[in-house]
């Protein structure tokens, strides 16, 4: 049965308001775990933190050498898909395919350890040679 | 006193699930992408305020003090305490699937006092199907259907 979201929006208007919205038909299907413990909710934020922010730096240089996707993913040996699941959603990308990603770039992909405290940060140069 | 403390910060009332749209069982949850909007937009504030409403939701379950009902729908909203700003306008989207089971469908920072038309249809798009026994969340890959797809 299909049905829009206007139709079920209708329909759950006329099902009592404080109740829970029981499944009318058992699922062969397992469903997935469930969160129950706070530091999950922690850890998924993080997550999407951390891969928006390796979109944007992705993003940002290719746009600056003027590539698309496919042609990004060209450059770097790579398929399209893998480099638009890396770009686009996941965030979990090994440093050495990023820094791959970078030579094909013409970037070097260089990583900083700054002591919050102070004192000398640490860098080292990822890029392949 | 310390342990009991403990245990009241630690222990779980309700479950939180993040179900998917019907027809797009393979693409993350729609809650999840909209985190990352949120992300991208570097709306963190609000973010960080949806994360604590999440947590609250868990340990309190329907007593949670950010819990609060859509009129006219059993559908339900988190919203925060907080007046203007990012963390004012934060609010989550859910429906109720048992005693204590919440299901997240929809997460926004918003400006406005009203309630975003799409993210409710959303929910209750999702809810209607859950109630209706599709699937809202893709199949499990257990290790017993594993090895039965291979042989």
């Amino acid at each position: 049965m299909k049905i829009t979201p206007e139709q079920a929006l209708a329909h759950l208007a006329t099902l009592p308001h404080d109740q829970p919205i029981i499944r009318r038909k058992k699922t062969s299907t397992p469903l997935p775990k469930a969160v129950t413990d706070v530091t999950e909710i922690d850890t998924m934020f993080e997550e999407i933190i951390f891969a928006a922010n390796l979109k944007e730096l992705m993003v940002a240089a290719r746009q600056q050498r003027g590539f698309t996707l496919r042609e990004a993913a060209a450059h770097a040996g790579m398929k399209h898909p893998q480099l638009v699941q890396i770009e686009k959603s996941s965030g979990r990308v090994e440093l050495r395919t990023l820094a791959r990603i970078a030579q094909a770039l013409d970037f070097e992909l260089h990583v900083s350890l700054i002591p919050k405290q102070g004192g000398h940060s640490i860098e080292t140069n990822l890029t392949p040679t | 006193m310390t342990y009991q403390l403990f245990l009241l910060y630690t222990t779980h009332v309700a479950v939180i699930r993040y179900p998917h749209l019907p027809e797009k069982l393979e693409d993350e949850p729609p809650f999840i992408s909209d985190m990352r909007s949120l992300a991208e937009s570097r709306k963190l504030l609000g973010m960080r305020a949806i994360g604590k409403m999440l947590k609250d939701l868990l340990l309190n379950g329907t007593e949670s003090r950010y819990l609060n009902g859509i009129t006219g729908y059993p559908i339900l909203e988190l919203k925060t305490k907080s007046r203007g700003g990012e963390a004012g306008g934060a609010r989550v989207y859910l429906y109720r699937a048992d005693e204590q089971e919440f299901h997240v469908c929809a997460a926004e920072v918003k400006t406005g006092i009203t309630t975003n038309l799409k993210m409710l249809k959303r929910t209750a798009f999702i809810a209607w199907h859950w109630m209706e026994g599709y699937e809202v969340f893709p199949p499990i890959q257990t290790a017993k259907r594993h090895k039965r797809n291979e042989t």
